[in-house]
């Protein structure tokens, strides 16, 4: 009877010291899921659940129930999280919630965007050209905003210069004039993702 | 908007029903029927497309409508699969369900396409489909058109196609629907699989305990609002293990037909699928009495995945991933196994067990039921081992990939644990809910079988 006072009684406290925890921010991210975890197991084990022993049923009952409550209350703070940014951009078009996400994701304007959309056809081919190791993630994303425009990368010429403002390096005319490209699109900026359609003629070369 | 979408549900799961009642018509509790047929649809209709495409045939935007014609006619001709009584949910379980579904499909319906890979990778991949018409375009078959993955699987740009073809155009957030539906059809399948063995609320909390997972709703990198391909693997692979279960309960050769569809709809999925389907065929030969049959059934898993692998290997892929070679190099060259092994280990030890905001405790509670489980007979044996063996390619994945150098990304273990899932939920409602005199149920009527096959 006092070993299951005693299991009770610490459970109790690791529970609700686990449960506290959640309120509070690292460094105790990592304490509090098995304290409420191990708590409730032990709570468990002094109730006998209608066992007079701990069984892995119990057990695992327990931890499922303990599980779909720590669900709840994470759902209730992400749903409140949610409903806050839906306030917020509720007079925002879709289109205008894309580019809030692009500017805050990559630094990409919804305005180069769009202004690159309605200078090229959509039938044409398209020159990626960038040379920060940051921006190829920007032109690799740049490539579904294209759609439906055909959009081509070039990784053997020397570096294209773009941070700098000097010349570009561009792939041989055979190479351009098999894909039918006119058009490049220059990735440049601090982050390189400020994106500008040019016409391939009025690239400087190098 | 709102048309398109419902359409091309109706169509798959049309399609769907008329492929369970052709390959296993057992009865089944309506809510898991449902599940399974928008599975076996989205699987069948899609690799169907594909082998059309590789023949040839132009992906004209009507094309989706045509396809499901036929099934569609059979359907209303002759009548869906069989239906099975119904047990009840449970109210504190539907609730629950409904509280954790809510925020993943507000997410799809109002955030912009998140989800780096859903944009750079399947949504290049869609607009390539929809825009040149075929698998072997330009754009899968140059690689000067594509930064990475030129040769990754198609399942997902082919669904998304489809409701392309539907809606009418290609709409960004139109094609969010198919992951709120596969959630929908996960949480189906392990309340199905539950329902027709154990009695009580279990099932309903089971199937509601996978659906709190906050990975699936709270993680921007993964979950289901961010248009990833885990999401449909794990409602495949859900799919696949009520199947399994149901093959080591009666060893009768409907969940084979159903095991070979789901398995390669697994594979099509991505390319870790293939591993758990291999991983699930492998398991069902140690335990099946009747070994060939299930060398058979991994024979028709092969024949409908050939020809995409045959495919794929004949697109240079654009960054060569030689993971053999990696992970010889990490493991045996670099003696990484203790300098990045074990803090890969630690890693991904936190990431199950020590954030309740990513994974809450469901992996405490499969913890203290996978042993349990293992008595209990050979289906939930069979979901802890493809669990567990399940973690352990993953981990070596990551290992081998070379992700075990740098900080695993924060959301990669829990989205490669989504597979899991399932089979881990399933495992827990055996074990917890109270034996009952119900299990099996008797597969020609669905009513509660003779208690003598009840796994414990």
């Amino acid at each position: 009877m006092r070993v299951r006072a005693a299991l009770a009684v610490l459970g109790g406290l690791l529970a609700l010291g686990g449960a506290l925890l959640f309120a509070v921010p690292s460094p105790f991210d990592d304490v509090r899921s098995p304290a409420v975890a191990g708590g409730l197991a032990l709570l468990a084990l002094a109730a006998g659940c209608g066992d007079s022993r701990l069984s892995p049923r119990n057990l695992a009952g327990t931890l499922l129930l303990a599980s779909l409550l720590t669900s709840v209350l994470v759902t209730a703070g992400e749903g409140v999280a949610f409903l806050r940014q839906v306030r917020t951009q509720a007079a925002m078009s879709p289109t205008q919630r894309r580019d809030a996400f692009l500017e805050y994701s990559v630094g990409m304007r919804g305005s180069d965007l769009a202004e690159i959309q309605r200078t090229i056809p959509e039938d044409a081919s398209v020159l990626i050209l960038w040379n920060s190791r940051r921006n190829g993630y920007v032109a690799q994303l740049l490539t579904y905003y294209l759609r439906p425009r055909r959009v081509y990368f070039w990784r053997g010429g020397p570096a294209f210069h773009l941070l700098d403002g000097r010349a570009v390096g561009l792939p041989d005319e055979a190479w351009l004039r098999s894909r039918g490209i006119r058009w490049a699109v220059l990735l440049q900026g601090r982050l390189g993702s400020r994106a500008r359609a040019v016409p391939l003629d009025e690239v400087p070369r190098l | 908007m709102v048309l398109g979408p419902l359409l091309w549900l109706l169509a798959t799961l049309a399609t769907g029903d008329r492929l369970l009642a052709w390959l296993d018509p057992r009865p089944r509790p309506a809510w898991y029927r449902l599940s399974l047929a928008f599975l076996l649809g989205l699987a069948g209709s899609t690799l169907l497309a594909f082998w059309l495409g590789l023949a040839g045939v132009p992906l004209k935007p009507w094309l989706p409508a045509v396809l499901a014609l036929p099934f569609v006619a059979l359907t209303l001709a002759k009548g869906g699969s069989p239906a099975g009584p119904s047990p009840a949910v449970g109210r504190l379980a539907l609730l629950l369900l409904a509280l954790f579904l809510a925020l993943p499909v507000a997410r799809s319906l109002w955030e912009p396409l998140k989800g780096w890979d859903a944009r750079t990778l399947y949504g290049v991949y869609t607009a390539n489909l929809v825009h040149e018409e075929s698998v072997r375009g330009e754009g899968f078959s140059d690689p000067t058109r594509a930064l990475s993955h030129a040769n990754y699987p198609l399942l997902l740009p082919l669904a998304q196609w489809q409701l392309a073809g539907w809606i009418g155009r290609m709409e960004d957030q139109a094609v969010m629907v198919l992951f709120p539906l596969c959630e929908v059809a996960l949480l189906g399948c392990v309340w199905g699989a539950l329902a027709g063995r154990v009695e009580g609320p279990w099932p309903g909390l089971a199937a509601a305990c996978a659906a709190g997972v906050p990975f699936l709703y709270a993680v921007p990198d993964g979950g289901v609002a961010s248009g990833y391909a885990d999401v449909p693997l794990a409602a495949l692979t859900a799919a696949f293990c009520a199947a399994a279960w149901d093959w080591l309960d009666d060893e009768a050769d409907g969940p084979l037909r159903l095991l070979a569809l789901l398995g390669a709809g697994m594979a099509f999925t991505k390319r870790g699928g293939l591993l758990v389907a291999l991983t699930g065929f492998a398991l069902l030969l140690v335990f099946s009495r009747r070994r060939g049959a299930v060398v058979a059934a991994a024979a028709g898993f092969a024949a409908l995945l050939a020809p995409w692998w045959l495919h794929q290997r004949a697109l240079t892929p654009v960054a060569p991933q030689n993971y053999a070679a990696r992970l010889y190099t990490v493991a045996v060259q670099r003696g990484g196994l203790a300098t990045e092994g074990l803090p890969l280990l630690g890693r991904v030890l936190r990431q199950t067990f020590l954030l309740p905001g990513q994974q809450a405790l469901f992996w405490w509670a499969f913890a203290a039921a996978a042993p349990s489980a293992l008595r209990l007979g050979r289906g939930p044996r069979f979901l802890v081992l493809l669990t567990l063996l399940t973690a352990v390619s993953v981990y070596l994945f990551l290992l081998r990939s070379g992700q075990a150098a740098e900080a695993v990304n924060e959301y990669s273990w829990g989205r490669y644990m989504l597979p899991m899932l399932a089979p881990a939920a399933m495992a827990l409602g055996a074990v917890v809910s109270p034996p009952g005199p119900c299990c099996p149920r008797d597969p020609a009527s669905g009513s509660p079988g003779d208690p003598a096959g009840c796994p414990r």
